[in-house]
């Protein structure tokens, strides 16, 4: 099945300011929106049954990104009670899972790209999956993770207990489950000067661009990409893909809801091209930035 | 993913002698300095001077208004210093060096951010507290967060935290409530709250829990490899620590008879079971005794302490007892709590019928056990792994709803205090503590 993401654009209708700031305050105005959404395949497997879990022929992410079985070097079973199947991939999709809803929570180091249910265990322990794997009302959700991913999950599935037969279940090789839409060409972009001698201040961002509140001392990445071949179109519609697009990216370690260039290794802002700004979240359960806006570099005399 | 911790920074204190030439000790103080405490950005160091040899206190006025002092200095002296903590992130407290109750001097202070991957704790039920919360915060085992020791405040805020670089199940407050006790699979970690010390005790093959004897010595659950008749499996013991090494006290292997496990049964196990899977200790100093909870063969045990003998055992799967008047029976159960000798709290995280975690109370009397439910949402709840309970004062309960992510004060069947962190981490066995600032 596909995932449907999709992303709104920016509602700035005026731009924040016709003048060139070499320190802008970043506002939530400036912030990118999106709205997303994802579709999580089912697949039956008998009740009280161990079971194998394989992924050997997947190809892409749920991104639609590249994927290698061998990548994933971790495989989570968890289980969820009081909500519906539809709540959990919304809870997904925005990075918004709920703890007091989990009812089991085990892992599995893979051996040739698949886990048995009884290879699931909680630090070394024996959780006996297979005994409680039974029809019900739970929702049980197998992720693959791998190291070093933009996204938490490279892949989902949900098992459901069932009086079928059938004692396996295989990922698809290919299954864009999250799908993100966005126009950024309608924002608008903030002026700043060109060269590196711009400081940005994101101490009064508080919603990222789903709603959700920002936690402001989770930001942890601070990014400017610089992009040549693409246009805003295809920054929308390959949104998750900004860092690979990019032809140059800066990356830098926040320390500070702050930061001033000149004292970085920033080359230097140019006239040409799109410039995007964006701020990451690496401990949070979604793969998109918590701030993201455009960059308008401009000659001042 | 890369963790990058967000260094303090020294906040900008501004200080003021408030009593330059006291009259009745003509003290004066110089200005304090004030720096962020290099293992933690919510605390602070402190050096002051005074003109002549004073001994005082700190008192930290936290933005809420709440006012904490510190323990009076140990003599008196000219040049001083203090470890002040307590605090939560981004917080503008005052400061105050107080000699005979007068203010010498004070200052302002901001503590710093929090690191990036600590969790969140909300509140989502409050209630007026007078204790802190003393917790281990778990994360799951394949993520890249970093698991941490925790110490909640009254007012539902992170005031106190320990990057940890193992998982620690179990906390327990040390004997003169100065710190923290927590445990990992290779030792016994203690931590003082004032961040003055740090102590590691070797403790091969140590898990679940541990609990404080008297000061010189703890105790924890160790798991042993062990060959009977020819068959190899695990099984617990209970082993004293102290600076000297380390004793074993009682162990599985001493009581088979007593808890039901027969020699059929270790020869039909698998290989290396734990057959009894002790997951949680408690040391009673007035009963000279442990009680040990065995989730694998659903029992309790008492341990008397200086026979090193089991004194009782209970098991709901044999004639050992019968649980009368029990709603439905435990499968999986994890912390106990004694409540007087032979009572006890029983956190009970799956019952046989259901899949549902309750609080219960267990009164055994002659071969009987009674059980009832002292703790029991409306909702049903499912804490897969650990669950933790420890009686407060006025009959109330600190509920540790473990990989649910709560915490909860109940009293009178009913939940009066409600604390849950963001997704991803676990809390394990922790305790309330009125000592915090002792």
């Amino acid at each position: 099945m596909t995932l449907i993401f999709v992303l709104f654009s920016c509602t700035t209708e005026s731009p924040k300011t016709l003048d060139v700031d070499s320190a802008p305050i970043l506002s939530d105005l400036d912030n990118f929106q999106y709205e997303a959404s994802i579709a999580i395949p089912t697949f039956e497997l008998t009740e009280l049954q161990d079971a194998q879990l394989n992924w050997s022929d997947i190809e892409t992410d749920l991104l639609g990104l590249p994927v290698e079985a061998s990548e994933i070097n971790e495989a989570l079973l968890s289980v969820w009670g009081n909500m519906t199947a539809s709540e959990l991939e919304n809870a997904v999709a925005i990075g918004q899972l709920p703890q007091e809803n989990i009812r089991l929570f085990v892992s599995c180091t893979p051996q040739d790209a698949q886990c048995a249910l009884s290879d699931f265990g909680l630090l070394g322990n024996d959780a006996d999956v297979e005994a409680r794997f039974v029809i019900g009302d739970d929702l049980w959700m197998l992720t693959l993770l791998s190291e070093d991913s933009l996204t938490p999950y490279r892949r989902i599935m949900f098992l459901e207990p069932s009086e079928t037969a059938a004692a396996s279940a295989s990922f698809l090789p290919r299954d864009e489950q999250l799908i993100i839409e966005t126009d950024l060409s309608k924002m608008t972009p903030i002026r700043i000067p060109t060269g590196v001698e711009v400081e940005f201040d994101w101490s009064q961002i508080q919603i990222n661009g789903n709603g959700a509140e920002i936690e402001a001392y989770r930001l942890d990445t601070f990014f400017i990409g610089h992009f040549i071949d693409s246009d805003l179109e295809t920054l929308s519609t390959r949104f998750t893909e900004l860092e690979s697009l990019a032809n140059r990216l800066w990356e830098f370690p926040v320390t500070e809801p702050y930061i001033n260039l000149l004292n970085t290794e920033f080359e230097g802002f140019t006239t040409d091209g799109i410039w995007v700004l964006g701020i990451r979240c690496s401990t949070c359960y979604t793969p998109m930035p918590q701030f993201l806006t455009l960059l308008k570099p401009t000659d001042v005399p | 993913m890369s963790l990058i911790l967000i260094f303090a920074c020294q906040g900008n204190p501004k200080s003021e002698t408030l009593n330059n030439g006291d009259s009745n000790t003509n003290n004066s103080a110089s200005s304090l300095v004030i720096n962020a405490h290099p293992d933690m950005v919510t605390a602070a160091t402190a050096e002051w001077t005074t003109s002549n040899p004073t001994q005082g206190h700190i008192r930290l006025i936290r933005a809420n208004g709440r006012s904490i002092d510190f323990p009076l200095e140990s003599e008196a002296t000219e040049t001083h210093s203090a470890t002040i903590y307590g605090m939560t992130a981004d917080e503008d407290v005052q400061i105050q060096y107080i000699v005979d109750n007068v203010a010498l001097i004070e200052s302002e202070w901001s503590s710093s951010t929090f690191p990036p991957n600590l969790p969140l704790v909300n509140s989502e039920l409050s209630t007026e507290a007078d204790y802190h919360i003393v917790a281990p915060l778990i994360p799951p085992e394949s993520s890249d967060a970093l698991p941490y020791l925790t110490v909640i405040g009254p007012d539902d805020d992170i005031v106190w935290y320990k990057e940890l670089s193992f998982f620690p199940t179990s906390t327990i407050e040390s004997v003169d409530g100065k710190g923290v006790w927590t445990i990992s699979d290779m030792s016994l970690h203690y931590y003082a709250y004032d961040l003055s010390e740090e102590l590691e005790l070797p403790a091969e093959r140590a898990h679940h829990d541990l609990t404080v004897v008297d000061a010189e010595t703890i105790a924890y659950l160790q798991l042993n490899e062990v060959n009977i008749n020819g068959k190899m499996i695990q099984a617990d013991a209970i082993v004293e620590c102290t600076s000297n090494g380390e004793t074993v006290i009682w162990s599985v292997t001493d009581s088979l008879e007593e808890l039901g496990i027969s020699d059929a049964d270790i020869q039909s196990a698998p290989d290396m079971l734990d057959l009894a899977h002790t997951n949680s200790i408690e040391y009673v100093a007035s009963e000279d005794a442990y009680y040990i909870n065995m989730t694998a063969i659903r029992g309790v045990a008492k341990i008397d302490r200086s026979s090193q003998s089991l004194t009782w055992a209970y098991r709901a799967d044999t004639d050992l007892a019968t649980l009368l008047n029990a709603p439905e029976q435990p499968d999986i159960t994890h912390k106990v709590a004694s409540i007087s000798p032979d009572r006890f709290y029983q956190f009970v995280n799956l019952t046989i019928e259901s899949n549902c975690s309750r609080i219960a109370e267990v009164t055994l009397e002659g071969d009987e056990a009674l059980l009832e439910w002292v703790v029991a949402p409306s909702e049903c709840r499912t804490v897969f792994a650990l669950g933790g309970v420890d009686p407060l004062a006025e009959d109330k309960l600190l509920v540790f709803w473990s990989t649910m992510g709560q915490i909860e004060e109940w009293e009178g069947g009913s939940a009066r205090r409600r604390l849950q962190n963001d997704f991803g981490y676990g809390w394990g066995y922790g305790y309330g503590t009125s000592r915090f600032f002792d």
